[in-house]
């Protein structure tokens, strides 16, 4: 599933609200509903930067690169399983990692008013 | 300039207002008109050797006029506009959500807790028609704009 970056502020029920800046895999909406938000320019794909020159993953990136893996969105995406057998790493530590990308390629959030 | 292919009527508005348990209840069934007045508080001057004036802004604020049907089912507009006015004590604040052109992903929300200021009706022997209501309802704090995504 494609990544999105959110451009309106956008109501998603109970979990509350995604403000602009912030990234998305909008998993929850069928193809018709992303093409409404990206119609009405509420969203838009991500052109998700090659994670080699992400600050520290340069190591990294060279060894998941020998498993296809070169930009955030190919990380975000791919099964945790594999990226942790790739890095000799836990998959807990490969959701940390994940964490610290979605935070990288998110917008602060507004303040209030 | 192309004509827009994408304009919308207010057919599939959805409104909602909390009731007095505070739970968000769809009015929409009983209501079929909303006017929205957003304000940009402007201030205006003039200077010497200008024509025209400059105008500062400073602060927003919104009125809402809700007309609905009065009918005599619980948790319907009529029920809940009243049972808000005859709220003992101060009425207080509601939630006051509402959708266009619909409330289907894509669509704006439009949301704030809001105060019921006034309700107004006749009762006219000479009129056929459904008894509607108008209520104005301003907001007690900021009014928030997004667009529905589930």
């Amino acid at each position: 599933m494609a990544m999105y970056r959110v451009l309106h502020t956008l109501d998603v029920g109970k979990a509350g609200y995604l403000y602009p800046g912030s990234f998305s895999r909008m998993e929850w909406l069928d193809a018709r509903g992303i093409a409404a938000l990206e119609h009405k320019g509420a969203i838009s794909r991500v052109h998700a930067p090659p994670i080699m020159i992400l600050p520290g993953w340069t190591e990294r990136a060279e060894i998941l690169a020998q498993v296809g893996i070169q930009d955030a969105e190919q990380f975000l995406e791919a099964e945790a399983e594999t990226l942790a057998d790739a890095l000799d790493v836990e998959e807990k530590e490969v959701e940390e990692m994940r964490e610290v990308l979605l935070t990288w390629l998110s917008a602060d959030k507004p303040a209030p008013g | 300039m192309a004509a827009t292919t994408t304009g919308f009527n207010a057919c599939d508005v959805a409104v909602w207002i909390d009731n007095s348990g505070g739970v968000p209840t769809d009015i929409s069934g009983s209501s079929n008109n909303l006017d929205v007045n957003l304000d940009n508080n402007l201030g205006d001057f003039v200077v010497f050797q200008e024509q025209w004036p400059k105008r500062l802004e400073c602060g927003k604020d919104a009125q809402f006029t809700l007309r609905v049907v009065m009918s005599s089912t619980a948790d319907e507009g009529w029920d809940l506009l009243k049972d808000w006015f005859f709220t003992s004590g101060s009425p207080g604040d509601r939630t006051l959500t509402f959708y266009g052109p619909s409330k289907n992903v894509g669509s704006d929300k439009f949301e704030c807790e809001a105060k019921l200021e006034n309700l107004t009706w006749v009762y006219d022997r000479g009129e056929p028609s459904v008894v509607l209501v108008t209520a104005i309802l301003k907001p007690n704090g900021a009014v928030t704009h997004s667009d529905v995504a589930t």
